[in-house]
């Protein structure tokens, strides 16, 4: 056998694994044949026009279809208690990202309402959205520009001076915004409820951190970089107050991840007001860190395999920080009053391929600079959506919060890299390869399939710090 | 090489024929997946792409010209899908699990199976495809330039240039016939 020969043996028997035996397509190809259906003069004005306002609102192609969704058993996560939201708050925001030459350039955001409809496309950056989900706002180079989450239209633009490499967080009410950038950098509060700038500092050095807003009336703002700067807010004027010196966290990874990362916002503020609990994505840590005392009070380290593996979703009653390993499915539970890791358990369900551990034995995806959104909590607090391992076919699990038992699983042979649930509850969104959507309802039942721009890397989740 | 697709098929696909199309596509599907399977190296994506290309092939049926062979033209279009795919996970970076590969063994032939993927998914985009489609489709380098769109001596250097890369990264036995 000559060398050619050996390697045409050779790659038939590494890819046979992955193609033999060939999938039926034919019956995914045919269903999808017929919402674009060709075109047939004048009987097919009506489909044009359908595709072509598909087309306006970015080229997005949608499927839809209804499938019952199988699972070891039928479970429902309907929400037990009503849940009030903004308009628009059931919308999911997507946002694919956009490169030239390698480098980032912004993002498209394409809203997809519950019934699986491109509702509206946002060309932004560094977009945040509102803790009761009705408003994204996006930095620009000279402000920030506010967007309804019910159909992306432009609301209002709002002025601010030159914000460069800047960041930005939200108010846990919704109500103030900050941005930290510049050079030199500085601090500019925004009252969103009046649409303006209502005060600025100089933050001094170092210059780059998270603008974290305590307080009803923003009574504080920390910038949480490599150390933390705490300036207090009269109603009119920001003054400078304490800083803390060296690292502050050992993880530069909370500045590094951005304000919200796709894997969710890594820090909050308790209910008690003055405790910062910080989740490190490099070292597994969770550090409590007093903003009256200025100092770090706790840490306890979970294991984690690799950096960037872990997801952390707080709780709706920001009590417990749920931190879920997408590469081994292990879930680790914080209780954040108590400062204890109180259980760790596997919870993602094995997918049905045989053989799918084998690709997860060598190589393993890690994602450099953010986190997926592998895990996500139900607005009630009784479910945590996770998806299995990282590209492979292992669905989603169903976590069941009270008692941590896995209680279900959808789509088990599907792979998927992101998981959000609606404001209200009872639309849970996934993200898969190939830059597709699913949307489906709390029995599992799929809504829709659409195929999202490329480079689709995540939802823009409401932010609550 | 490939026939020429049947002029009355692709007559009345034109025509919006939907069972002619299917019946033109059928036997395509089977190299189609597995093209797109050895470019993305994963059943969900591969299915994924090839779908897409279905989908994208009945929107352009028209530009098949007559007299033009089917095979190569839709795996183009599966082809150009597969790149679009690869580009969903340009931030990804790839971790080994040095630990695990030490402590486990499982058996060699899987072993250089995942080994040879690895060594394919490091070529470039374009030299994969010509490999994928000359050592694992079995197509002639003539149909190959057709589907890569590039003419017949660009794809010979690329096989020339990924057979090399591939060896680097992997080496081949010979074998004895």
């Amino acid at each position: 056998m000559n060398h050619r020969d050996a390697l045409r043996s050779e790659i038939h028997q590494a890819l046979d694994p992955i193609t033999v035996p060939t999938p039926d397509l034919m019956p995914g190809i045919t269903q999808r044949l017929r919402p674009v259906s060709r075109r047939r003069p004048l009987l097919a004005i009506g489909q044009v026009a359908a595709v072509l306002g598909i087309l306006i609102v970015g080229a997005v192609v949608f499927s839809m279809h209804r499938s019952r969704v199988t699972g070891p058993a039928p479970v429902t996560t309907s929400p037990t208690t009503p849940i009030m939201a903004g308009p628009g708050a059931n919308n999911a925001w997507v946002t694919s990202q956009q490169s030239s030459n390698n480098a980032y350039t912004g993002d498209i955001l394409t809203g997809i309402d519950p019934t699986g409809h491109v509702v509206g496309q946002i060309n932004a950056r560094d977009e945040l959205r509102s803790p009761d989900g009705s408003h994204l706002y996006a930095l620009t180079d000279n402000g920030v520009d506010v967007f309804s989450a019910v159909d992306g239209h432009k609301e209002q633009t709002i002025r601010l001076s030159a914000v460069s490499l800047g960041v930005h967080m939200l108010s846990p009410d919704g109500r103030y915004l900050a941005v930290v950038g510049g050079s030199p950098s500085t601090l500019q509060l925004v009252d969103l409820s009046i649409g303006r700038s209502i005060a600025s500092i100089n933050v001094g050095s170092p210059a780059y951190g998270i603008p974290v807003i305590v307080g009803a009336h923003a009574e504080h703002v920390y910038v949480v970089g490599a150390t933390i700067t705490e300036f207090a807010f009269d109603g009119a004027t920001l003054r400078a107050g304490k800083r803390t010196t060296g690292h502050t966290f050992a993880c530069d990874g909370l500045v590094a991840g951005g304000s919200n990362s796709a894997g969710g916002l890594s820090f909050r503020v308790l209910t008690d007001g003055r405790t910062l609990v910080a989740f490190c994505p490099m070292n597994g840590a969770v550090d409590w860190f007093d903003l009256v005392g200025m100092k770090l009070t706790h840490e306890v380290m979970i294991p984690q395999r690799n950096p960037f593996w872990v997801s952390p979703v707080f709780s709706p009653d920001g009590d417990t920080l749920y931190l879920y390993e997408g590469g081994t499915g292990e879930l680790h539970v914080v209780d954040l009053v108590h400062q204890t890791v109180v259980k760790s358990t596997k919870v993602a369900l094995a997918g049905s391929n045989p053989l799918a551990w084998l690709g997860s034995l060598f190589v393993t995806t890690a994602y450099a600079g953010a986190i997926d959104r592998t895990a996500t909590v139900s607005p009630d607090g009784t479910w945590l959506y996770v998806i299995g391992d990282f590209g492979g076919p292992a669905g989603v699990s169903l976590v069941h919060l009270p008692d941590l038992g896995v209680k279900g699983q959808w789509l088990p042979d599907a792979s998927f890299a992101s998981v959000w649930v609606s404001a209200d509850g009872r639309t849970i969104y996934l993200l898969g390869p190939g830059d597709q959507l699913r949307v489906l309802r709390t029995d599992g039942s799929q809504v829709a399939k659409l195929t999202l721009p490329a480079n689709t890397f995540g939802f823009i989740v409401p932010t609550n710090p | 090489m490939e026939r020429a697709a049947d002029p009355d098929l692709v007559r009345d696909a034109k025509r919006g024929d939907e069972a002619a199309f299917t019946s033109l596509l059928r036997p395509l599907l089977e190299p189609a997946y597995r093209l797109a399977a050895g470019m993305v190296q994963d059943r969900q994506l591969a299915e994924d792409a090839v779908q897409e290309a279905a989908v994208k092939a009945w929107r352009k049926i028209e530009q098949l010209r007559e007299g033009s062979e089917m095979r190569p033209w839709f795996l183009g279009i599966v082809a150009n899908e597969c790149r679009t795919t690869r580009r969903g996970g340009w931030w990804r970076v790839l971790k080994i699990d040095a630990e695990r590969h030490e402590s486990e063994a499982p058996d060699d032939a899987a072993v250089r199976g995942v080994d040879l993927r690895n060594a394919l998914k490091r070529l470039r985009p374009e030299q994969r495809l010509v490999v994928v489609l000359y050592f694992y489709l079995d197509l002639p380098l003539e149909e190959i330039a057709t589907i890569a769109g590039a003419s017949f001596a660009a794809v010979r250097g690329r096989l020339y240039r990924g057979i090399r890369e591939l060896k680097a990264d992997f080496p081949i036995t010979e074998v004895q016939a």
